[in-house]
């Protein structure tokens, strides 16, 4: 059992992690990664969605008629995602105001319905809870590398925090979303070609 | 007999999907009504310290002293026309709330006038859905407090040029943010002015 859940947890973080192999969860990656701040927030909203409604869905499993699967899974991953809306709105009420209409969006992320539809559906519990949240962190630490670079270049700041100079002209392109195109293609460009050539090689 | 198992089979899809969506709102519910009155009592403190930033007036930290001092020294005023405004018996001001048209949504902000010599005592911007990172700069400090103690109507300069009381940096890379603000602060400007002339 415990195998079986490093075995998902690395799949996920490496090769067949959900944004740069299985390219999901896009629309996210373009919107939230123009400040580091926003994308924590989002990135911990989303491994909370992933996690607690792959468990739901796989503990109703074997209840769900499959006919109408995908209505069951869309109502519960919104119900988890309008409960971390409600939590922020009452305890972190400035996140929340930044964040606006991102967090509802979380329903749309395709890496969330994509986890329960593939692995939570035909999987126990425990290994569904393991595949969500190695999933979100899959998504996440993608995410928090290209808000990095997008808040770098294109603000000059980190975290809100000036590190580089009046010297660096921003490039206003990073903030908005042709940047995260950019950002992203390279990224991807260089994770394939570089790291995980070898594997697809041996395949 | 195959009949009679397939509506068999409907019905307890439609029962199935009726109790889930029944578990999960009463759960959502009681969640709501748990927090309803943390949510708008947030929602509150944030546009009373709003009120006292654009009117120029220290910010209390703390929200029973945040409480106590907007109670003693504002009152609010449906107006006579279609802008609700604050006003500060003790100190002569008066903060008005704009709403005008940004790049992607309505922008709402509080405006304040010194009533004594026609000045802006500040803005702040309860309400906008403007570009991350371009126009949603208009919330950093330094922009906001530009404003304080000049006088409308206003227009924009590149950013970092700004020199006269009428002037303000706009934002490099949100011009039409920079716009709307105009927009807003020469309204605000307006209202203000026909207001007292009518007094």
């Amino acid at each position: 059992m415990n195998k079986k859940i490093g075995k998902i947890t690395l799949a996920n973080l490496g090769r067949d992690n959900p944004v740069f192999v299985q390219v999901l969860g896009i629309c996210s990656t373009l919107a939230v990664t123009n400040v580091l701040k926003n994308t924590v927030v989002m990135s911990i909203g989303l491994v909370f969605v992933t996690g607690l409604s792959n468990v739901t869905v796989s503990v109703l499993r074997k209840q769900i008629p499959t006919r109408i699967r995908m209505m069951v899974s869309t109502l519960i991953i919104a119900s988890y995602v309008i409960l971390v809306d409600i939590v922020l709105k009452a305890y972190l009420p400035d996140v929340s105001r930044q964040l606006g209409p991102y967090v509802g969006l979380i329903i749309t992320n395709c890496i969330i319905m994509g986890r329960a539809e593939a692995f939570a559906l035909n999987n126990k519990p425990l290994l569904s809870f393991a595949d969500g949240i190695s999933s979100g962190i899959g998504y996440s630490y993608v995410l928090l590398i290209i808000a990095f670079f997008r808040e770098l270049m294109g603000s000059g700041t980190i975290w809100g925090v000036t590190v580089l100079g009046s010297w660096w002209v921003k490039w206003s392109i990073m903030v908005m979303a042709p940047g995260a195109f950019f950002m992203l293609a390279v990224f991807i460009w260089l994770v394939k070609g570089v790291i995980i050539k070898d594997a697809e090689v041996a395949k | 007999m195959e009949k009679k198992s397939k509506t068999a089979f409907r019905i307890r899809m439609v029962l199935f999907m009726f109790s889930v969506t029944f578990v999960f709102v009463v759960i959502l519910s009681f969640v709501h009504l748990y927090t309803r009155s943390l949510v708008t009592r947030n929602e509150n403190l944030f546009l009373k310290r709003s009120v006292l930033y654009s009117a120029g007036l220290s910010v209390p930290e703390s929200a029973e002293e945040l409480d106590n001092f907007f109670s003693e020294n504002i009152t609010e005023s449906q107006g006579t026309g279609e802008y609700p405004h604050y006003i500060s018996k003790n100190n002569g001001i008066v903060v008005y709330t704009v709403n005008g048209a940004g790049l992607w949504g309505v922008i709402t902000a509080h405006v304040g006038f010194d009533s004594q010599t026609g000045k802006m005592t500040g803005i702040d911007f309860v309400k906008h859905n403007e570009t991350p990172g371009l126009g949603a700069r208009i919330d950093e400090d330094w922009f906001r407090e530009q404003f304080r103690g000049k006088k409308g109507p206003f227009t924009y300069v590149p950013e970092g040029e700004e020199a006269n009381e009428n002037q303000f940096d706009a934002i490099t890379g949100a011009t039409g943010t920079s716009k709307a603000v105009k927009d807003i602060v020469n309204k605000a400007t307006a209202v203000y002015n026909a207001t007292e002339k009518s007094e």
